[in-house]
């Protein structure tokens, strides 16, 4: 099967702060892999490395190739534009532009130029269908997206990312902000995504990863503890650690 | 639980009692300020005060137009581009310290700076020059801290979207710090209109109705502060003095409304 992220030797340091060490991990294509562990363990951190997300933040420092499409994005000139057209993302709580839902999802395709309304129009509305969005919302397009619910604002954000035609859809516990039917409707959302895209979704919950990843990777205080298929972390991991933690001994 | 409750009924009165405290001295500074102006405002006094009003007018203008970009810009370089470190906290503590600075010594600095130095006419030009001045920190100050205002996870997202930081800037920072800038724009409205010490010396004496920005003229602030210096202000200047008050107050509630709708204009715009 196709990695489509390949990670060696990956470091990251916020100032003299070791957060991410010596991480080795393909990521593969079209499947869904969910990053689990207690907080602080690195995994948003190391989420926020595949779109070049870190740069934003002063005094961090990352080592290592992280290998998309053949080309390793952690180098400066790799071109970030480019990189996170490819890769889009989902954050923790919704964060829709206060503009109205048919601005939202133009508003990567529009930065890049797209001025066509009758290819608008119909973008909007094949990344609202997607989102399992278009429904609730195709009468009142131009009205605020801070109009919306959490969780069709949530579904707008991953609208707006899919409006976007992006390989990979990055997920920072898109759900921890929701209540438990929103939660239900971006899973199964999830399921039919990733038919199309490479999804890296990272969860508190387990019962989350277990229901929506095909692969999970348990994270403890910087390091990949263990990296396998979901059904094997769960039921049968290599490892001490990991065992306690799936099955809720800590955490 | 007696004391507790006397507690929170102490605490409401004394919102409710300073709260009409408040109200009552606004009505009273204002109702005085239209009585007394209404009873002396006539057709003739209008006519003549005519030229303040549009010197008046033109100085804001001219302040606006030099101060609201240099403003914005410097904000949104601060707080978007510029390392934060030495440097730009020192431009802070500068920029904080110049909105306390008497207005006077903004006097003092435009004469020499843009009357004796670069040899300007006194003028509504170089009054405009040196308001812009004045109101640069508040609009600075107030772009500023509606910059801060915004989310983090909005910035990431537009850049998440493949936006480049130019994008996210126009369209994700700017409209969503509209609210700062129209009210350092509106209380710069306020100072314009009401300063007095800063543009005494370099916008010069009135000279009948202004046909240029490059000539000496007089604000309706400047002629009132005036003619309560005149010794003839005893008999009826200081009747003209209310009138010229209300229309200042006037003037200043129009243009804040007129802000409002332009404010109110680009949401709408916007869709938000």
């Amino acid at each position: 099967m196709e990695d489509i992220f390949t990670i060696r030797d990956l470091n990251l340091y916020y100032g003299k702060n070791h957060a991410l060490k010596n991480m080795d991990i393909a990521l593969k294509k079209n499947k869904v892999t969910a990053l689990i562990g207690p907080s602080g363990c690195g995994k948003s951190t190391f989420l926020r490395c595949l779109n070049r997300m870190n740069d934003l933040i002063e005094n961090c420092t990352i080592t290592g190739q992280i290998i998309y499409d053949n080309d390793n994005i952690n180098v400066e000139k790799y071109n970030v534009i480019e990189l996170r057209k490819k890769v889009g993302m989902v954050f923790q709580k919704p964060n829709p532009f206060p503009m109205s839902i048919y601005e939202n999802v133009i508003y990567g395709p529009k930065c890049q130029g797209l001025t066509d309304k009758a290819i608008l129009d119909e973008l909007v509305e094949d990344s609202l269908k997607k989102a399992a969005l278009w429904d609730e919302v195709k009468d009142r397009l131009n009205t605020s997206a801070l109009s919306l619910s959490g969780g069709q604002q949530q579904r707008l954000c991953i609208a707006r990312t899919i409006a976007m035609d992006p390989d990979v859809i990055l997920m920072d516990e898109p759900t921890s902000a929701l209540d438990p039917i929103s939660t239900k409707k971006i899973e199964e959302l999830m399921e039919t995504l990733k038919n199309n895209y490479t999804i890296v979704i990272v969860t508190h919950s387990m019962q989350q990863a277990a229901r929506i990843s095909d692969y999970t990777a348990f994270f403890l205080m910087g390091e990949i503890v263990e990296y396998d298929l979901t059904d094997i972390i769960f039921s049968n991991p290599a490892q001490q650690q990991t065992e306690d933690y799936v099955t809720g001994r800590f955490g | 639980m007696l004391n507790h409750k006397f507690g929170i009924n102490f605490v409401k009165y004394a919102m409710y009692l300073s709260l009409i405290l408040l109200i009552a001295f606004i009505a009273l500074i204002i109702g005085y300020i239209v009585l007394e102006g209404l009873a002396q405002l006539n057709l003739d006094l209008l006519i003549s005060s005519n030229p303040l009003i549009v010197s008046t007018l033109m100085l804001i203008g001219i302040a606006l137009i030099v101060a609201i970009p240099l403003g914005i810009f410097s904000a949104i370089y601060m707080q978007m581009y510029a390392k934060q470190g030495r440097i730009i906290s020192l431009i802070r503590f500068s920029i904080d310290s110049l909105t306390g600075i008497p207005s006077i010594i903004y006097g003092l600095f435009a004469l020499s700076f843009f009357i004796y130095y670069f040899g300007l006419n006194r003028s509504i030009f170089a009054a405009g020059l040196a308001m812009a001045i004045v109101i640069l920190p508040v609009l600075i100050k107030n772009t500023e801290e509606a910059i801060k205002t915004i989310e983090r996870s909005q910035i990431e997202a537009s850049l998440a979207l493949g936006a480049t930081k130019y994008d996210t800037v126009t369209k994700v920072v700017v409209p969503f710090c509209l609210d700062g800038i129209i009210n350092g724009v509106i209380l710069s409205i306020g100072r314009i209109i009401g300063e007095t010490a800063a543009i005494m010396f370099v916008i010069g004496t009135l000279n009948g109705f202004p046909t240029s920005i490059f000539e000496p003229s007089a604000t309706l602030a400047t002629h009132l502060y005036l003619i309560l210096q005149e010794p003839t202000y005893a008999q009826g200047g200081i009747q003209e003095a209310y009138s010229l008050a209300l229309i200042l107050l006037l003037i200043v509630i129009i243009l804040n409304v007129l802000v409002k709708f332009v404010e109110k204009y680009f949401k709408k715009k916007r869709g938000y």
